[in-house]
């Protein structure tokens, strides 16, 4: 272990463990081997950040959130799998980990108040189209507005399906409920999204 | 003109989730009916609008500040190397076995000096202080103590897993980290 801590892996390393797959990198990991974990860290910091984020409506408390997911997926990794995805698994103790934060705060339902743009929290541009956006800034208003409404175990799916871009079925796996629950889920949002862009006479 | 398409179909659509017969149903009924043409464009576009919903960045430190604290965490959970410890197993395991076998062996010669039991006729006791004593020697001096010893070892570096072994290594660093962490 202590080698571990002081071999700096080379670019050659680091290139083929970005290029590995999740198992096998969870593999890995499972073998005591940090650097594996860590590449696993980067890989989903964005995504599991955002999904506590929306769970929980506060930038700093959804950081910290996200800092022990990622202990407590450490933790865990010997009871994953590996011939199982690991996504759906990462994402089952991170939505987990935020509804018992929400539970012991004792605001479940209650979601944030404020959208997150007029937090000015930072909106990462490498997933947006600059253009559209500069021009629409109402359309993204009401996205804001309406995924701000939803219930969280909506927003849950909404954003594992559109900022990890996950099927259906690995959404199913990643909240424990069936897979037409989620397609429920997705449809409903959808459709509040499509009747609040109308009724602000928004269209394409 | 065909039927109307149900909401429910056109979200499914959408998703690319109908069978393909039921998709070209619905493409050509969509191609002919304004009504649900507009219908899908607009659902197209939320999800469109969804698709492109806002994305926060997370900061630089964010995986380095994680990975301090899994190594903190694993300097104060390190346990001895996995070898150790299956090794300990094998100790105890060894251990006890010989210990029964060693002491059944006393009790079968013991069985012998007294075959029903030893408040029956102990007639002879030079030649009963003669057999337990061939009995200790063979069994006893040298199979039970190197039993016990065994046993020892094993169960000494089974208990020796709990032992805080980052304390007693002293890292420095370690220490530091978890005093920034709690």
């Amino acid at each position: 272990m202590i080698a571990q801590a002081l071999s700096v892996p080379s670019a050659a390393e680091r290139g083929e463990r970005e290029a590995a797959s999740d198992e096998e990198l969870a593999l890995r990991a499972q073998d005591g081997d940090q650097d594996a974990f860590a590449a696993l860290v980067r890989r989903y910091q964005q995504g599991v950040v955002n999904l506590a984020y929306r769970l929980v409506g506060n930038w700093d408390e959804a950081l910290d959130l996200s800092q022990e997911i990622f202990l407590r997926v450490y933790e865990n990794l010997h009871r994953f799998d590996p011939q199982r995805p690991f996504k759906p698994w990462l994402y089952r103790i991170a939505t987990n980990y935020c509804y018992d934060h929400l539970r012991r705060k004792g605001r479940r339902e209650k979601g944030y108040t404020t959208t997150p743009l007029e937090r000015g929290i930072p909106v990462s541009e490498d997933r947006v189209d600059p253009e559209a956006w500069a021009l629409r800034g109402e359309i993204r208003r009401t996205v804001e507005e309406v995924i701000a409404g939803l219930p969280s175990r909506y927003r849950a799916a909404v954003v594992l399906r559109y900022i990890e871009g996950m099927s259906y079925q690995e959404i199913a796996d990643a909240l424990g409920i069936p897979l037409g629950t989620v397609k429920t889920y997705i449809h409903r949002s959808r459709e509040l999204l499509r009747t609040a862009l109308e009724e602000r006479g928004i269209r394409p | 003109m065909t039927r109307h398409v149900t909401r429910e179909v056109l979200h499914a659509y959408l998703d690319g989730d109908l069978p393909w017969d039921e998709k070209r149903r619905v493409r050509e009924h969509v191609e002919a009916c304004p009504t649900c043409k507009a219908e899908l464009e607009r659902l197209r576009w939320a999800e469109h609008a969804l698709r492109h919903m806002a994305t926060f960045s997370v900061p630089d430190t964010f995986a380095q500040e994680v990975m301090q604290r899994v190594r903190a965490q694993d300097a104060a959970h390190t346990s001895m190397p996995a070898t150790w410890l299956w090794t300990a197993h094998a100790l105890v395991v060894t251990g006890l076995v010989l210990l029964l076998l060693a002491v059944w062996e006393v009790l079968a010669v013991m069985a012998d000096v007294f075959p029903m039991g030893p408040a029956v006729d102990v007639s002879d006791p030079a030649r009963l202080y003669e057999l337990i004593a061939v009995a200790a020697l063979q069994m006893g001096e040298t199979a039970i103590p190197l039993a016990l010893g065994l046993l020892a070892l094993g169960l000494f570096l089974e208990v020796s897993r709990w032992l805080p072994w980052a304390v007693l290594a002293g890292n420095p660093k370690d220490a530091w980290e978890r005093g920034q962490t709690v």
